[in-house]
């Protein structure tokens, strides 16, 4: 993928998945002019016109709504978003391809490490390898989208099993980076882990920024292969 | 219980869920210390949601629920004094 290609792709995804966001917070009447105006600063990156503008005023606007919140709102789902917002718009800026190019870089690494950090946390911890860990996020946390999803705690198998995929999956991710097809295919199952979340525990904004960080990283391993 | 396509509905609608996860981490972010703000959300948003208490004070607690060894364990962290809304 190319670099411009993978700017653009960014922007698109970015744009829907801050509309999706911001039209979760119109149902709040005290919220619909920050979220309203953030939804027009979205169009810009949507339709490619004056894509600087739109971001230099989605950057100005998720200061505000970080002030408004004191913090994030939706906890990694919003850190995530702020973190493609600020990258893609020094990309923007940037004074050469150089710059642009380790400004997009750089949100590829955090995209890695956030699936690496998070596994290897949940390595080395026992409950998270004996599956209690999981067990009791079904068993008593807030997170369970309904009731009938709380008997999947009694599934030790089940769940030990769900625990492991999980953890081999987010501490070998870095390992896709080796070939093409094994990152696409890593992508394809970070997508449906991201949408199993939203599914089970409500967690859909996760899905869709998420998913806006992936063609940074498909353009990066292009770069390093290229440059090998 | 939910259906197939209310799951998919809340794949791009889901402002309630949102919320509550919000309230989740406002009540985390009170015993954090991040006391006048969150409490000031807690309430905005309880009042909000609750539009048929007619009450005009308001009190709220936090039970947090965490496993100790083989035993699920309530415990109330944080009990609110009784407050304008």
């Amino acid at each position: 993928m190319s670099f411009d290609i993978a700017l653009r792709a960014t922007e698109v995804l970015l744009a829907l998945a801050f509309l999706q966001q911001s039209a979760e917070h119109l149902v709040d009447r005290a919220d619909r002019p920050l979220f309203g105006l953030r939804m027009l600063a979205c169009l810009p990156l949507l339709f490619g016109v004056a894509v600087l503008p739109g971001l230099l005023c989605l950057v100005a606007l998720n200061l505000l709504q970080l002030q408004r919140f004191q913090g994030p709102y939706n906890g990694g789902s919003d850190r995530m978003s702020s973190l493609i917002l600020w990258c893609l718009t020094a990309a923007h800026l940037a004074p050469s391809p150089f710059w642009a190019e380790l400004a997009m870089g750089y949100l590829a690494v955090q995209l890695t490490l956030s699936y690496f950090i998070s596994g290897q946390v949940k390595l080395t911890n026992p409950d998270w390898r004996s599956g209690r860990a999981l067990a009791d996020v079904f068993a008593f946390s807030a997170y369970p989208v309904a009731e009938n999803l709380r008997a999947l705690a009694l599934r030790e198998g089940l769940l030990r099993g769900a625990s492991w995929a999980v953890i081999l999956f987010e501490v070998l991710f870095p390992l896709a980076l080796l070939t093409q097809v094994s990152l696409l295919a890593a992508l394809a199952l970070g997508a449906a882990f991201h949408a199993a979340n939203a599914c089970f525990f409500g967690l859909n904004r996760f899905l869709w920024i998420w998913l806006a960080a992936y063609p940074s990283l498909i353009w990066l391993q292009t770069r390093i292969v290229a440059a090998l | 219980m939910l259906t197939a396509q209310g799951y998919l509905r809340r794949l791009v609608w889901n402002p309630r869920w949102n919320e509550g996860l919000y309230l989740v981490s406002l009540s985390e972010r009170l015993l954090d210390g991040q006391l006048s703000f969150s409490r000031a959300e807690i309430l905005r948003i309880v009042a909000k949601e609750h539009p048929e208490i007619a009450a005009e004070r308001l009190q709220f607690r936090l039970v947090f629920v965490a496993r100790d060894g083989e035993r699920i364990v309530e415990e109330v962290l944080y009990v609110s004094e009784c407050m304008e809304l």
